[in-house]
């Protein structure tokens, strides 16, 4: 709601009123920080972290990695490394490796930088509880009576997606849905993901007879239906995210630069510490994956 | 033998003393104008031989103590022909009302202040200024719209908060820190059209005082200002309309008398009629809506020569939406009911019970979100003000205030059930905060001997917190909730009592110049939960509380004022300094809007604000006007906001020029032109980039506001002309052009990032106007 509501107000106030144009203004002066984005879930895979330097706010030249750099996380039991990709400077991979749910990981970043300094970043984040499984997932139109929900965009018909399965009764856990079609991931951006609270329907099971009754269905995504061919593997990861990391989510939203309706610019949150060394996120999750075919 | 004669002494001393005081006898009265009826405030009341007068105050009422015998008072006022009233003064009081014609050529011209031509010498006011509406019609506008806001926002120490807002900062203060009232009633949110316009109808009001310090005792519950605006009150005497037709808005205003003059009813309404044009903006605006409208209602009883009732209402909406799938509706509502009452010609009273409503609601129908949220405050108030004038060396004023208040914090009608399923939204928890404020105030001005006068005063405010309500208690590091109190209804939970001095002091070196002197505390009990710095229409108040102290501030002022050419040009430079303590801002990438934990995201410091204010002002002539400098730097130091130093407050903007002027080419014919600057507003600007999850980040390195916008400026120009027979009062009309930023500069409004090719940020200059020509029609019978 807060962030619905402020951002659309926003584009609407602002439609209304402003122009716009180009402008080069005097920004500050300050050191390079590190940027670290890595991610560490309960999938058996090769988890990944990316480090890089922050550059000068015009510069157009390309991201400066970071190399050489000492990458592991532990769960204060065991030490699983990152190791540097020899074609992909900056790019660090474990070996095929599981975390495990309702775990608290540390990821700790060792640079040395050529004046000799360590840089010694770390962050700490929890891998959160997650349902075992999703019975289906069916991708269709809704047919349903709740008026909010769109039918239609542009003559084109909307096909949703609707996971089934039983959720767990924690009314704290948030989902973030990851969508693909045929291998490919819909969007990279956070900007478009999409947060589900589990508040509203924690212990029903998702979208069933008792949901559906009372117009609560809970679609996950969709496509416009001239996207779709007929085979096409559509793919969902339900994430089990962090309240943090949904807080994130929502700075990076907010983070449109300076205006006199959304107040003081600051960093997009980030649990990369010491405060003021490190920018990025360290992302956990539990996943449960599901698919479905799309047949015309 | 000894006591015998002491006694005696002591008798003939007094007898001495009766008698001195016996041969004084007392004259008062009220000064009206001639044609409307409506009480002249400031007009001077003065015996040339014995260098002695006095000045009519608010209600138009003088009283002056002379010796018996024959004296000739003159009573002048600008704009109007002097008098000269014989009178002859005796034992017995005598009552002098007094009616001053208009001079038709000195109608043009400018009154920046409607008092008595040195009253800002003679007057031991400082850091107050008075606009007529003579005044405030003259200066060129937005879309040809009059403004009481804007126009104040010309005035030394004043500033825009931003380019189309009315929010306001006076003296370094935040747009909250302002009281301002309507016939007495608090105005939460004085703005219409998102800020263009201010909920003041130009038709109705009588004029607006703003003080910038030496805030008088009975105003309380803001740190840095009142605008004090008043409807007009006085009895017709015959019915009158007056209105207008512009581009954006029409307005209209009809009094009458009633019962044989002791019932006036004032009637006036404005509305705008931008949204006609919305379906020619496009197809896919055509379910869209903008508009806004005000009414204003009037009606005094007079119930004898005493006693007066007043009853004064305003209610105005503004509602926007877009393709019915956004919409935004906000509004006040208030009502003043008075009863003044004239004990005797040394005492008066008023009592006043005043409502005031404001609210805002946000809906939104876009899927899967279909929900409203309202927020908004209510408040009430009896307050009873007295003012005792023992003679013309002494006078109090003294009284009580006691309201409740209702902070409404975010009310939540989930129709599609999404918030609750997708972002954890519990209905059941939109709260509203409530208080209690009170206050005893006194005030005394003393002049004990010619031309010094001293006040004080003292005003004792009090604050209570009641049920029902949950509280949360927030730890001193992380700001996280560790518990959570609930009061039942009406439980009262939490009192402070802050005690609030308030002195000044003027000495009058000549006939035309003086120094004066003032220190103020003040305390604020309620403020905004914004992030903006300009004001928005969903801006929520909130009160004081366990979490959140009440704001304080202590002011001193010093200035000098001087007069030329027989008053004719006012000069004056004021210096200031302001200590505050308990100042609040929100933390980096706090949540603002509608949030329950809303305390835990402020972080609560102090600040200090300093400057200068010059100004030059012409009153008198074809041409008038004024130009004012400001030097003003105001800052604050929170912990956790910019690594704990001291950084700029959003209102720090150290050189503010404005120059104003008028000039009466005909008596048909006035050119007004406004030239405005002000330093650019400060802003924090990033050093950096990063790109992650596919998006480019700035970065920041944590110091606030330590860039500035563009520098602000603007050319404002307006062209009236009055048509038909300049001799016919009955029926005037004029037409009015104007160009509002009329070389178009693109004054920032917002400075965004935006992606651009291959990943980039390009930097975007949002600016609201550039030239704005309008033209308008007005007219009054």
């Amino acid at each position: 709601m807060k962030l619905w509501h402020k951002f659309l107000v926003f584009v609407a106030l602002a439609g209304f009123v402003a122009c716009t144009e180009d402008i080069v203004i005097d920004v500050e002066e300050g050191e390079p920080m590190i940027g670290v984005e890595a991610s560490f879930t309960d999938e058996l895979k090769h988890h990944e972290a990316i480090l890089s330097y922050t550059a000068k706010f015009y510069d157009q030249d390309e991201i400066h990695m970071v190399s050489g750099a000492t990458v592991f996380v532990t769960d204060g039991v065991d030490t699983i490394y990152y190791y540097e990709d020899a074609e992909q400077k900056g790019h660090y991979f474990t070996d095929l490796v599981a975390g495990r749910k309702n775990t608290l990981y540390r990821l700790c970043v060792e640079v040395a930088q050529e004046d000799g300094e360590e840089h010694h970043l770390y962050a700490e984040s929890f891998i959160p509880d997650n349902v075992d499984h999703v019975d289906s997932l069916v991708i269709k139109p809704y047919n349903g009576v709740n008026d909010t929900i769109p039918t239609v965009f542009l003559f084109d018909t909307i096909e949703w997606l609707y996971p089934y399965f039983q959720s767990l009764p924690d009314p704290n856990l948030i989902y973030m849905p990851m969508i693909s079609k045929n291998d490919t991931l819909m969007s990279d951006s956070l900007a478009m993901r999409m947060m589900i609270a589990q508040g509203g329907f924690a212990g029903y099971y998702v979208n069933g007879p008792e949901m559906l009754e009372s117009n609560k269905e809970i679609p996950i995504g969709y496509f416009r239906r001239s996207q779709l061919r007929d085979g096409d593997r559509i793919h969902a990861d339900l994430c089990s995210i962090t309240s943090e990391y949904y807080l994130y989510f929502y700075s990076v939203l907010m983070s449109t630069g300076s205006n006199p309706m959304l107040g003081a610019p600051a960093n997009v949150s980030t649990n990369i510490r010491p405060d003021g060394e490190g920018v990025g996120w360290f992302y956990t999750a539990s996943v449960v994956s599901c698919e479905t075919v799309f047949r015309k | 033998m000894h006591r015998k004669l002491i006694l005696s002494i002591f008798c003939l001393f007094g007898l001495m003393l009766g008698a001195f005081a016996q041969q004084k006898g007392h004259v008062s009265g009220v000064i009206k104008d001639a044609e409307s009826n409506t009480t002249l405030i400031g007009v001077s009341i003065y015996e040339e031989q014995l260098q002695l007068g006095t000045t009519t105050n608010e209600k138009g009422q003088y009283d002056l103590d002379l010796p018996f015998g024959e004296h000739t008072l003159r009573i002048s006022y600008i704009g109007y022909t002097t008098l000269y009233k014989k009178v002859s003064v005796a034992s017995k009081p005598m009552t002098l009302n007094i009616k001053m014609e208009p001079e038709l050529e000195k109608l043009s011209e400018v009154q920046v202040t409607s008092e008595r031509k040195d009253r800002n010498v003679t007057a031991m006011a400082m850091s107050v200024q008075t606009l007529d509406m003579i005044t405030i019609k003259k200066i060129p506008a937005l879309m040809g719209e009059v403004d009481v806001i804007k126009s104040i926002t010309l005035l030394p120490g004043v500033q825009s908060a931003s380019e189309g807002s009315s929010g306001f900062s006076v003296r370094g203060g935040a747009t909250d820190h302002n009281l301002i009232l309507l016939d007495g009633a608090p105005i939460y949110n004085a703005s219409h059209f998102l800020g263009f316009f201010s909920v003041f109808n130009n038709d109705v009001v009588k004029d607006a005082t703003l003080y910038k310090g030496d805030i008088p005792a009975n105003f309380g519950g803001r740190l840095s200002s009142v605008l004090d605006v008043t409807v007009k009150d006085e009895m017709p005497k015959r019915f009158s309309m007056q209105g207008g037709i512009g581009l954006v808005t029409s307005h209209l205003m009809l009094e009458a008398p009633l019962f044989d003059h002791k019932t006036s009813v004032m009637v006036a309404g404005r509305r705008t009629y931008a949204g006609l044009v919305i379906p020619f903006l496009g197809d896919d605006l055509d379910k869209s809506k903008i508009n806004f409208y005000d009414v204003n209602a009037k009606v005094t009883q007079s119930l004898g020569k005493n006693d007066k009732l007043f009853f004064s209402v305003y209610n105005g909406h503004d509602a926007f939406s877009m393709q019915q799938m956004i919409g935004l509706g906000y509004g006040n509502s208030s009502a003043t009911l008075r009863w003044s009452h004239i004990f005797s010609d040394r005492l008066t009273s008023n009592l006043s019970l005043i409502g005031s409503r404001y609210r805002y609601s946000i809906d939104l129908n876009y899927s899967p979100y279909d929900f409203a949220i309202s927020a908004g405050t209510d408040a009430v108030s009896l307050n009873y003000d007295f003012a005792m004038h023992w003679n013309d060396e002494n006078v109090s004023k003294f009284g009580l205030t006691t309201g409740a208040q209702s902070y409404l914090q975010g009310e939540i009608d989930d129709r599609g059930g999404a918030l609750s399923q997708y972002l954890q939204v519990d209905q059941s928890k939109s709260v509203a905060r409530k208080g209690l404020e009170h206050a005893l105030y006194f005030t005394h001005d003393c002049t004990p001997i010619p031309r010094l006068t001293f006040r004080a005063g003292l005003r004792l405010s009090c604050f209570q917190n009641i049920g029902a309500e949950d509280l949360y208690v927030f730890d001193s590091v992380m700001y996280y909730v560790t518990d959570t109190i609930h009061y039942g209804k009406g439980e009262v939970f939490h009192t402070v009592f802050n005690p609030e001095p308030r002195l000044a002091a003027m000495y009058q070196l000549d006939e035309h110049s003086s120094v004066k002197a003032s220190y103020s505390r003040t305390v604020q009990y309620a403020q905004v939960a914004s992030s903006a710095t300009g004001g928005l229409p969903f801006d929520v108040w909130f009160p004081t509380s366990p979490n959140v102290k009440p704001q304080k501030c202590d002011q001193f002022a010093l200035g000098y004022f001087r007069n030329f050419a027989h008053d004719a040009i006012e000069t004056s430079v004021e210096v200031y300094y302001k200590n505050m303590q308990n100042v609040i801002d929100f933390k980096d990438n706090a949540i603002t809007y509608g949030y329950l934990l809303i305390d835990g995201e402020l972080r609560v410091g102090k600040g200090r604000s300093y400057g200068a204010e010059f100004l030059v002002r012409k009153n008198v002539g074809k041409f008038t006007g004024w130009i004012s400098y400001t030097y003003s730097r105001t800052f604050r130091t929170i912990e956790e906001i910019s690594h704990g130093r001291e950084y700029r407050s959003p209102y720090d903007r150290p050189h503010n020029i404005v120059i104003v002027g008028n000039y009466d080419v005909t008596p048909r014919i006035t050119l007004a032109a406004n030239w405005i600057y002000n330093t650019g507003q400060p802003v924090t600007f990033p050093y950096g980039q990063y790109t992650i999850n596919g998006m480019t980040y700035a970065v920041y390195n944590g110091n606030r506001n330590e860039s500035r916008y563009p520098d602000y400026h603007r050319l404002d120009l307006s062209f009236t002309c009055k048509l038909g027979k300049l001799e016919d009062r009955r029926w005037q009309h004029e037409i009015n052009v104007s160009v509002y930023n009329a070389y178009a500069r693109h004054n920032t409004w917002a400075i965004t990032f935006d992606q651009g090719e291959n990943g980039s940020i390009v930097t975007k200059n949002m600016y609201l106007f550039s030239a704005v020509p309008s033209i308008s029609y007005n007219f009054k019978y």
